[in-house]
């Protein structure tokens, strides 16, 4: 497939991959309040996904030092990028920020977005291992039905 | 206080140690990758656990949540297991008259965990938690079949125009595709043994809210990664400053590919 239409591909794929939160968040009725709730979920999975994953980065940055003459200053600066979101997710969960849902401080509200972390990727790892088993089901029985 | 010490033991620390388990698995030394694998288990179980063990904690209901789900989601993954290995491939593992037995278990396996939520019976697991709808069941089904509907129309568009042949595939995955997204629209319209309609929309714009922020987070920590690397990289020595290779490292070159160059030849 040559470059333009494998862009167009992924594009529309894009689009493809939001199209059915458009429908719901059209079709269903939202109230004011679950929009200040949808926002401060989004950015406490935000900051939470981001942390997590820059943590996750570092120990990656390890194995890249390991084959550069192990630099310090990559390791580093993804430190201290993953602490800034520490910090922000701090401030903005202390007591009065607005990103504090139905816990009674900063280190409740953290903990529980830890929690809901992983249920949420439980989630969304479950359905991503389905959708490849299923393309391969579908592959090999092709295959078979061929022979 | 006391429960605040059993709920950091028996909770959040296996829960650390599972995680240090899994960042293990990235180091070279099989010793490591070994020792890591004991942490992941014992924290894995300790963790899975703990609504037995520190049930008075909040975040306890989220094991109870996983471990009502697992049977359901056991099936789902044997039966694709089985029907994907029972296949014409090379790895073959199973007997192809296995196949349709692998295609029954993961149906009964989404068909479980959508009675589970439908049906409240003594026979299927429980999602309730102290007495109450378990919150993070909440939390799941909605993430779950959103993101099944969104992953599998995506998948079913990607694999139909980047393959050749995919049609059967792709239009497969398009009709599971629809059957969640169906599922969430009747959550949306009609009250279930655990959820009403109100619930479940609320949920569902939650859940949507949760995805969005999780592709926005991972998608900004890549950046930040992608950034560090780039910086470092920028700042070394071009290759222009290597001195040119002598003619024994060309000769040694020569040798490897000589000796890595293979197949038969046609003329």
């Amino acid at each position: 497939m040559s470059e333009t239409p494998k862009q167009r591909v992924i594009l529309i794929a894009g689009i493809v991959l939001i199209l059915p939160s458009l429908v719901l968040a059209i079709t269903s009725n939202t109230s004011e309040a679950d929009l200040s709730r949808g926002f401060a979920r989004f950015a406490n999975a935000f900051l939470t996904t981001y942390i997590l994953t820059s943590i996750f980065l570092i120990v990656n940055m390890f194995r890249y030092s390991k084959s550069r003459n192990e630099p310090k200053a990559p390791w580093i600066g993804m430190s201290y990028a993953a602490i800034l979101g520490i910090i922000v997710s701090v401030l903005l969960t202390s007591q009065g920020g607005f990103l504090l849902e139905d816990n009674s401080g900063s280190r409740a509200q953290i903990l529980t977005n830890v929690v809901h972390f992983i249920v949420t990727a439980s989630a969304v790892l479950a359905t991503v291992a389905i959708m490849i088993f299923v393309a391969f089901v579908n592959i090999t029985s092709r295959n078979q039905n061929k022979d | 206080m006391q429960d605040e010490i059993r709920a950091a033991l028996l909770l959040w620390i296996p829960l650390a140690v599972a995680s240090l388990g899994i960042a293990m698995q990235f180091r070279r030394q099989h010793s490591l990758q070994n020792l890591g694998k004991g942490f992941l288990i014992l924290g894995g179980i300790l963790y899975l656990a703990s609504f037995l063990t520190v049930p008075e904690s909040p975040s306890a209901a989220s094991s109870a949540l996983i471990i009502a789900i697992i049977p359901a989601l056991l099936l789902i993954f044997v039966g694709l297991y089985i029907a994907t290995f029972s296949g014409d491939i090379p790895v073959r593992r199973f007997n192809p008259k296995l196949r349709s037995l692998g295609l029954l278990l993961f149906i009964c396996g989404l068909a479980l965990l959508e009675t589970m939520n439908w049906h409240d019976e003594k026979w299927l697991p429980s999602l309730l938690w102290e007495g109450e709808t378990n919150k993070y069941w909440l939390i799941f089904r909605p993430t779950f079949l959103l993101a099944m509907s969104s992953i599998l129309f995506c998948g079913s568009y990607v694999v139909k125009h980047m393959g050749e042949n995919r049609n059967d595939a792709s239009r497969n995955m398009f009709i599971l595709g629809v059957f969640s997204f169906g599922f969430l629209l009747l959550g949306l319209y009609t009250d279930n043994a655990y959820t009403t309609t109100n619930q479940f929309s609320t949920s569902v714009w939650l859940a949507t809210s949760d995805l969005f922020g999780i592709l926005a987070g991972f998608g900004l920590s890549i950046i930040v990664f992608t950034l560090a690397i780039w910086q470092y990289e920028r700042k070394r020595s071009g290759l222009g400053d290597l001195s040119p290779p002598s003619s024994e490292q060309l000769e040694l070159a020569a040798e490897i590919i000589r000796k890595n160059l293979g197949g038969e030849e046609n003329e």
